[in-house]
């Protein structure tokens, strides 16, 4: 900014030198327009070689207020044209100085214009006047004009650039929202773009659905990886659009697991429902995907109870649930049979109809008694 | 001083509008109708005790009417784009009729054209900005013009004293409306050129903290390659045994930040030794060694942390009680990157990071459980104890070894 003000008073001031010289105004004035032009230009490339803005910044007002002050004598006084500049001066400045010092320069100025009315109000033989009307006249055009133009030009510059950052900032922003959503539910965004510092909620009944790819391992050791996890992207991203459609909430995805969990948000009391829909949907879009060229089945496990939910670690933060629901759902997925959903009697007896579901009997799962559980085959794979 | 802002604050908001319902452009008219009104006023008075003619301060009287109806209909109703023709046009009449009644090129009124020209510019669209700025130059020229050929139009001031008062008014006010109007452009300016520096920021954090360096730099560049081969890193799990029970049995109000405060410590035990943590997986800590760059000590530097962590966890109760950690560590290569869209996070895939997931269960509680291969890339300070061949699950028959503590093998 000092170096744009410095170069542009040079220019202006060389020119105005010239003017002058072409208007027949005293000498004295053409050489104070020449010696401040000259004084800007040094300043100036003191400015480009990298000298220090806060060490510049004083001698560049000075000089500037200096040629206004022996401008305005020289010229006419409060009749001429040099006293218009000092608006362009002050805007400027004020662009250059700290805020804290604008008070200082506000009232710097109103001193200077001030004392120049005053002190050509009381002592009217230190103004020299003009050789005639007409060339005071033309003066002023030029200096009013010259100013209108400057202030035109600088303001136009500063506000396209406000609203350029503020386009950018507001893309940016933007940006770095979606990816914190991307990072946790839309409910605990809400909660941590309120000032929480951490969100932890404690769930009393939600249900947990694991959904794991049959075979997936022997597949990456067979082909080629960069072939198949972009794969494996692409069948996430179709279980991401299921997820939304269905309102519940993604997890995380552990290698080729998928976890959900329904009834985090809005406690919805259907959450056990939602999950076994979710799951028969992701049983019937598999049957319509490959992987590596072949078909491929999953295997499903929902389980319902309490958990415990949030984000921890510094880094790598990310959205988890923790407890036995967890632990329970996970371990039922391994149990189920390819192609199919498995879960106990604490889903089931949450779901609106369990029409089409097998017994399993009672099975051991993770150490604990046996549970009763049961088991749903999509029949859309027979076909 | 301190008191007086706030009282500042609130007058200017009154006067300018809510700065959350109001655009800045819409404030910016706002500021220029009342700033010519309260001018106008001011100029009645001066002119009157000056004793200019009655009929400049019926004028001016007049106009800073006119200019307050304006204010009125902008501060009141959110239509900026009406009322910014009127507010110009009402510049744009006013101008020359005082231009000429008070003193012309000698008078006052010439110290407010460019502030008319600064405040038309902010208030207009981008390319309205050579038409409206040539309309005001023109202006400036014709009646200088008028003035030049026919002096006689311009009705002088009364006496000296009159227009040294007039001039001095005009440039210290003039003065005032560029210092705001360049004010509140520049610090809003500013004030978003350091809100998008500290949004690149966080969008920065946001994505260094969900995947590493790497990866990140080729998400932002819009690469679509996001995953990469590594033929030998060792991939480490480590659990928190009974977790679940521990989560039935606490506050999960007390519990769940003493786990984010056990992790955060895994977390720079991680950044110290130079390793890279994939994630965490409920009460499951998973870490990688040997991404990004070929580093050979990947089997040392795994069981170096996993001794740590251990260490850690014997010293350490987590809410209360005391837990026990079990580590399963196996190497060989894996596919590392980011797949999906929602809840996009870095991850492992390959039968290496099942095997060491499963040498994790199987893991007695408190010690570390390492494969054949780590152990055979083990430096010659690692002493470890064959436990035979253990049957896993989807892998078949793996020889599998127990790491013995540093320190026991020291004594």
């Amino acid at each position: 900014m000092l170096n744009v003000t410095n170069l542009g008073t040079f220019v202006f001031v060389e020119f105005n030198a010239g003017i002058n010289a072409f208007l027949g105004l005293n000498h004295e004035l053409i050489f104070v327009c020449a010696f401040c032009g000259f004084v800007s230009l040094v300043l100036y490339i003191c400015g480009r070689l990298g000298a220090r803005l806060h060490v510049l910044i004083i001698p560049s007002i000075a000089n500037i207020l200096g040629m206004m002050v022996v401008g305005f004598f020289l010229n006419g006084g409060s009749h001429g044209g040099s006293q218009y500049y000092i608006f362009l001066a002050l805007i400027a400045s004020i662009m250059m100085v700290r805020s804290r010092h604008r008070l200082i320069l506000g009232v710097l100025y109103g001193l200077v214009i001030t004392a120049l009315v005053c002190i050509e109000w009381y002592i009217p033989q230190s103004v020299i006047p003009y050789p005639s009307n007409r060339a005071r006249i033309l003066d002023v055009w030029l200096s009013v004009v010259g100013t209108g133009i400057g202030v035109a030009v600088v303001l136009a510059i500063l506000i396209d650039n406000y609203r350029l950052y503020q386009r950018m900032f507001l893309a940016e922003k933007r940006r770095s929202d979606r990816l914190f959503r991307n990072s946790v539910p839309k409910s605990y965004a809400q909660k941590l773009m309120q000032g929480h510092l951490s969100v932890i909620e404690s769930h009393p009944s939600v249900s947990v659905l694991y959904c794991d790819i049959v075979g997936f391992t022997p597949l990456v050791a067979r082909l080629d990886p960069y072939l198949i996890i972009p794969e494996l992207g692409r069948i996430f991203s179709v279980f991401d659009q299921l997820v939304e459609k269905f309102g519940v909430v993604k997890v995380t995805t552990v290698g080729d697991a998928y976890m959900v969990v329904a009834g985090i948000q809005n406690s919805r009391s259907d959450h056990a429902q939602a999950c076994f829909e979710l799951g028969q949907a992701m049983l019937r879009v598999c049957g319509k995907l490959t992987l590596g060229g072949e078909y491929f089945l999953v295997r499903i496990g929902i389980h319902s109870g309490p958990v415990v939910a949030g984000v921890v670690g510094r880094v790598r933060a990310h959205f988890d649930l923790w407890g036995h629901t967890v632990n329970m759902a996970s371990s039922l997925q391994t149990i189920a049979e390819p192609g199919c959903i498995c879960f106990g009697d604490a889903t089931r007896d949450l779901l609106n109809d369990s029409w089409g579901l097998q017994p399993l009997g009672l099975v051991d799962v993770m150490d604990s008694e046996p549970m009763r559980l049961w088991c749903f085959r999509c029949d859309c794979l027979d076909t | 001083m301190n008191t007086m802002k706030p009282i500042l604050q609130k007058v200017i908001s009154g006067v300018l509008g809510d700065a959350s319902r109001f655009p800045l452009q819409h404030r910016i008219l706002n500021a220029t109708n009342a700033l010519t009104a309260i001018i106008l006023m001011i100029a009645v008075v001066m002119n009157s005790s000056v004793g200019l003619s009655i009929w400049i301060s019926a004028t001016c009287l007049l106009f800073a009417i006119l200019c307050g109806v304006l204010w009125y209909q902008g501060r009141m109703r959110l239509m900026c784009k009406q009322v910014v023709p009127f507010t110009i046009s009402l510049i744009l009449i006013m101008e020359p009729i005082i231009y000429f009644m008070g003193g012309g090129s000698d008078g006052g009124i010439l110290y407010y054209m460019s502030l008319s020209i600064m405040a038309s510019i902010l208030i207009i669209e981008p390319h309205q900005r050579i038409r409206v700025t040539g309309l005001f130059l023109f202006e400036i020229t014709a009646q200088l013009m008028l003035e030049s050929v026919y002096p006689d139009l311009v009705i002088p001031y009364p006496s000296s004293t009159a227009r040294v008062g007039d001039i001095l008014s005009s440039m210290l006010l003039a003065s005032f409306g560029y210092a705001l109007g360049t004010i509140i452009i520049f610090d809003n300016f500013r004030a978003f050129k350091g809100r998008l520096v500290a949004e690149k920021r966080r969008t920065d954090k946001l994505l260094r903290s969900s995947m590493p360096k790497n990866i990140a730099s080729q998400l932002l560049t819009g690469s679509r390659m996001l995953q990469e081969s590594h033929a030998d890193v060792s991939v480490m799990f480590a659990e928190i045994v009974n977790f679940s029970q521990l989560v039935s049995s606490h506050d999960p109000r007390h519990l769940i930040p003493a786990l984010d405060t056990l992790f955060s410590r895994f977390d720079s035990m991680v950044t110290k030794l130079n390793l890279e943590k994939v994630k965490s997986v409920g009460e499951v800590y998973m870490v990688v060694a040997g991404i990004p760059g070929t580093r050979r000590d990947h089997g040392d530097a795994c069981c170096e942390l996993a001794e740590q962590m251990l260490a850690v966890t014997r010293s350490q109760t987590l809410a209360g009680s005391p837990i026990a950690l079990r580590i399963g560590i196996h190497t060989g290569p894996v596919t590392a990157g980011v797949i999906g869209k929602l809840r996009m996070h870095y991850d492992l895939w390959g039968s290496t990071v099942n095997i060491a997931a499963r040498l994790q269960t199987i893991c007695e509680p408190g010690f570390i459980l390492v494969s054949d291969t780590t152990n055979t890339i083990l430096g010659k300070d690692w002493n470890t104890k064959s436990l035979g061949l253990t049957d896993i699950r989807g892998v078949g028959l793996l020889r599998t070894y127990s790491v013995l503590p540093k320190s026991a093998s020291l004594a």
